[in-house]
């Protein structure tokens, strides 16, 4: 790390603890290399490089006016020290680590090679990275695309202390509340677990007619995490995931806040007036029952968190404080950073905020993560 | 209008921002080939400070970034058009005006100026 100084940006954050649950690791595919036990996957790897992800074609530098990687906007760190410099300028007293967008498993072909980089990604996490005494946790990477893969990487560092999560994506591609993972999601309970996804970056299917008619940043950014997590939400709940798993949550990091009590209330309406295909879902074929045991927006508001970045509610005090109520803020924020994204948050809107009190911004800052997460104690 | 010293323009390095307190007022005040301008330290976006425009961006000594020559800076100063971008989230600022062309957010400006040697701003 350089030698710069450590300052705080906002003296505020000082007097509080704040547990950032989106803070990422930039590696890249060639510092897993030496972690990457399968030879002939290492030699392709080493020779002609990783997987490209697949891309919906946008050129970010377009919307920002300047050339620059927005992954890596705000600096770089990818050992424990240089992360600790990092939390102490953020004033971020406890960060949990998760991959940068160089590691969108689920949009990339090479299942074997997205094993293999997981798999590398969590020895690299373990041996460089996390820190219990210092606070530098782990989102343990579960590849779903495999879920014999994803148990034995829950076995080999799921109890780990530094591990305070399962993390995997809410994806374009592939649902980690399917049924097929119920394998994953049993462990992740019995593990004291829950899940913490990250968006797989704004990238929108490539051959999608929809997204083809999309260029703006604007329009990617709005609708490709925040869709997503839509998608995966309701077919988390319709599909009886937490009939079957009622201790499970998910925390969702950049995925949006404003749209959660439009698909916690849309549900209901529907559930309410066609229920009866719930007892085709696998789940509900297993267990033989008909229905939901709940309306659908109580799992919504029991079950899923999310991550604050990016923050961005209403400007006018009033339509601002009745977000928050329909958010049920107090039960669902848990500050994010995204450091070091382009669009990344810092402590201050917590501050500025006339209509979040002191028992709000516990809430925010730490309480939230306190429930969500096995911290350690 | 009362005239404020804020410091030896030695303090006031060229190419970033420095913060400044003036009678409660936070302001960051940029040294653009000799010439200063003063901004209010909150981007209208977010209110996220603004001083630290220009100054190094924290990169990875393990990664080898540090070692880059063409080191890059926290957000960007554009001395050809009077402009700052905040380092957050790249919002341009004018430093004459204190506005966002595309949204029309703007910042407070203030007039600060070296004074053979001492920088003063008049509020």
């Amino acid at each position: 790390m350089s030698s710069q100084q450590v300052e705080p940006i906002d003296d505020r954050a000082s007097e509080y603890h704040i547990i950032d649950t989106d803070f990422h690791l930039q590696i890249s595919g060639e510092d897993l290399l030496p972690y990457m036990e399968n030879e002939t996957i290492r030699a392709k790897c080493e020779e002609f490089g990783f997987p490209s992800m697949m891309s919906s074609g946008f050129n970010m530098s377009y919307a920002f006016g300047r050339d620059e990687n927005p992954e890596e906007t705000h600096g770089s760190a990818v050992t424990s020290d240089e992360i600790s410099e990092v939390m102490k300028e953020l004033d971020v007293d406890e960060a949990i680590v998760q991959p940068s967008n160089f590691l969108p498993m689920p949009s990339t072909k090479y299942p074997e090679i997205k094993t293999a980089v997981a798999r590398a990604y969590n020895d690299y996490l373990m041996e460089k990275v996390v820190d219990a005494d210092r606070g530098i946790y782990g989102g343990l990477v579960v590849p779903d695309w495999n879920v014999e893969a994803g148990l034995g990487e829950l076995d080999r560092y799921g109890v780990d202390r530094a591990i305070v999560a399962a993390q995997n994506w809410c994806p374009g591609y592939h649902m980690v509340t399917s049924a097929k993972n119920d394998p994953l999601h049993q462990r992740v309970v019995d593990l004291d677990l829950n899940w913490v996804l990250h968006g797989q970056g704004a990238k929108g299917d490539p051959t999608s007619r929809i997204e083809e008619q999309k260029q703006t940043f604007t329009e990617m950014a709005v609708t490709s995490h925040m869709w997503w997590a839509a998608d995966f939400i309701v077919h988390g709940v319709t599909h009886g995931l937490f009939d079957k798993f009622p201790d499970l949550n998910f925390v969702l990091n950049e995925a949006g806040l404003l749209h959660l009590p439009a698909i916690a209330y849309r549900m209901d309406e529907y559930y309410q007036v066609a229920p009866h295909d719930i007892s085709l879902t696998k789940r509900k074929l297993e267990s033989g029952e008909e229905y939901l045991d709940r309306l659908p927006s109580e799992y919504v508001w029991d079950h899923f968190y999310v991550g604050t970045q990016p923050i961005n509610l209403a400007r006018n005090k009033g339509e601002n404080a009745a977000q928050l109520t329909a958010l049920h803020a107090s039960e669902t924020f848990v500050f994010s950073t995204d450091w070091p994204h382009s669009t990344m948050d810092i402590p201050t809107w917590v501050f500025d905020n006339p209509n979040i009190d002191e028992d709000l911004r516990e809430r925010i800052f730490h309480e939230n993560a306190e429930e969500i997460l096995r911290l350690p104690s | 209008m009362p005239t404020h010293e804020i410091g030896t323009i030695q303090e006031f390095p060229e190419g970033r921002g420095t913060k400044v307190e003036v009678s409660g007022i936070e302001m960051a005040v940029f040294n653009i080939d000799g010439d200063l301008y003063g901004i209010a330290n909150t981007c209208p976006h977010k209110r996220y400070p603004l001083h630290r425009i220009g100054e190094p961006l924290r990169l990875s000594k393990a990664r080898g970034d540090a070692d880059q020559r063409d080191r890059k800076v926290r957000g960007l100063i554009d001395t050809e058009s009077c402009s700052i971008q905040c380092e957050w989230h790249m919002m341009e600022f004018d430093l004459e005006t204190g506005t966002n062309e595309p949204t029309g957010l703007m910042a407070a400006t203030f007039d600060v100026y070296n004074d053979d040697g001492v920088v003063k701003v008049d509020l």
